[in-house]
């Protein structure tokens, strides 16, 4: 493993990266793969950049264990424990092993990332203009 | 001290192959034309008679049996084969080596209950079965409804060398049965379930079984804010473009194509890589061969953008100096294993040996 300001730093990159591009949430095995490690470490430095005001909004997506799909749930329902795909129609007790993390991209940072871009350039096309 | 044999139920004969239930029966100068479930019927009472071969013959398959799904967990510090089965004995109020528990099943409830125990094949495993209660079903007659209870059963293998615990059986079930394990050997140890197989690639178990991954069910990695429909004809249009240059070696259609997709998804100094633009707004990516995928151009294509959730594996293992083919599915996200052809504890010992890291 290199060492912790190069992960560090690496990290940044990918999130920035991932920022300025058109992408809204991504699975930490994302980050793994970029990393080189487990998607259960990448979680856990996803998850030092996610609360309020940070980079990354942590969220939870309840998966079919039959179809993988995403599954919505409704507010009305009373009861958390059964669930029923509106896909393939799995009946399935809920369980914690049922939820995946996934980290979406703060809407604010993307807009102050961008923003940081375009300053820069503009920057140094007026630093191209002094000379 | 039980064996396999002692442990057996019906219900472990019904998956048992025909043509083993009919060696069994011809063992037994049972009728060998009879259909499975009648086979089944008559062995199962005249299983006190079974011979020394009969028994050679069917224990290292009575338990590991086709559709066996397997999860692993681990003691933080093994117990040896003789602490745990004393510790079992202790913590029971019957001795599952030598009786059985005698719980009516009616009286089963969803809390597993230890029903029986053997020694395994070699000295260092144990087998424990484990009863619970898994549903209600409805039966309906042309006057009336009447509900009836599911039981289902949970094996548990104990392998001290390694101080391993497989539990074989639905997967969703498995950490009741592994907590209900833990609370009767009453030890302050923690007991985690191995993750670490299941947080590689795939391939990497294919390959540590000298296998070849088969089929792979996936989920793109990256999510994109929503595309405009002539965002996402840019992406088809490059694809076209593509074909149509195979055709016709005209460059300029291709790169007016490329020059529009690029315009629409390349924003400041990101690039999207195209392959992640194809798979965007699939929910799950399926790809299956009839042997190895991973050397094929889609999968090696995609593969950097995709989670995978599961897949299968086929692999070669020599059983009695024949090389049989056996194929296992890989859940990532339940971190199991389940063996789709019909195994032998052989098998099963090779993949946990191989699998578990």
């Amino acid at each position: 493993m290199a060492n912790i300001y190069e992960v560090r730093k690496k990290i940044e990159n990918f999130i920035e990266l991932l920022a300025t591009s058109r992408v809204d949430r991504f699975y930490p095995s994302a980050l793994a793969k970029y990393l080189g490690t487990s998607s259960s470490e990448a979680f856990n430095f996803l998850l030092e950049r996610a609360g309020v005001g940070d980079q990354l909004i942590l969220k939870w997506e309840l998966r079919c264990p039959n179809c993988y799909r995403k599954l919505k749930i409704d507010d009305k329902k009373e009861t958390m424990e059964e669930f029923e795909c509106g896909f393939c129609g799995e009946e399935f007790d809920i369980r914690t092993s049922d939820f995946f993390p996934v980290f979406q991209i703060n809407p604010e940072y993307k807009e102050y990332i961008k923003d940081e871009i375009k300053k820069k350039s503009h920057l140094s096309l007026r630093h191209l203009q002094m000379i | 001290m039980h064996t396999v044999k002692d442990v057996m139920f019906i219900q472990d004969l019904f998956k048992l192959t025909k043509s083993v239930l009919k060696d069994i029966a011809a063992d037994l100068d049972i009728d060998t034309s009879l259909n499975k479930n009648e086979l089944v019927m008559r062995i199962y009472p005249a299983r006190t008679r079974f011979s020394e071969e009969t028994i050679s013959k069917i224990e290292n398959r009575i338990l590991a049996t086709k559709a066996t799904a397997v999860t692993w967990y681990r003691f933080d510090d093994g117990l040896s084969v003789d602490e745990f089965r004393r510790l079992i004995r202790e913590n029971s109020n019957f001795d599952p080596f030598t009786s059985r528990n005698p719980i009516q099943e009616s009286d089963v409830t969803t809390d597993p209950e230890l029903l029986i125990g053997s020694k395994g094949l070699n000295d260092s495993g144990t087998f424990l079965r484990y009863i619970y209660k898994s549903g209600v079903r409805y039966e309906t007659t042309p006057t009336m409804i009447r509900t009836i209870s599911k039981s289902a059963i949970s094996t548990v293998y104990y392998d001290a060398n390694r101080g391993i615990l497989e539990i074989r059986g639905d997967t969703r079930k498995a950490p009741d049965i592994a907590r209900k394990v833990a609370q009767t050997l009453q030890l302050q140890i923690t007991m985690e379930p191995i993750e670490a197989p299941f947080e590689q690639e795939m391939g990497a178990i294919a390959d540590r079984l000298n296998g070849q991954l088969t089929e792979a069910t996936s989920k793109p990695e990256l999510y994109f804010e929503e595309f405009s429909e002539d965002e996402m004809n840019s992406v088809v249009n490059v694809l076209k473009a593509l074909d149509e240059y195979m055709q016709t070696k005209d460059s300029d259609v291709l790169e007016t194509h490329l020059q529009n997709a690029s315009d629409s998804f390349m924003q400041g100094e990101a690039i999207v890589p195209f392959a992640a633009l194809v798979l965007s707004g699939m929910e799950t990516v399926g790809m299956a061969g009839s042997s190895e995928i991973r050397t094929l151009p889609l999968f090696s294509y995609l593969n950097p953008y995709l989670q995978h959730q599961g897949g299968f594996i086929k692999f070669p293992f020599i059983i009695r100096n024949v090389e049989e083919t056996f194929t296992i599915r890989i859940g990532i996200t339940t971190q199991s294993v389940v063996f789709v052809s019909q195994v032998t504890e052989g098998v099963i010992d090779f993949v946990r040996d191989r699998v578990i890291i």
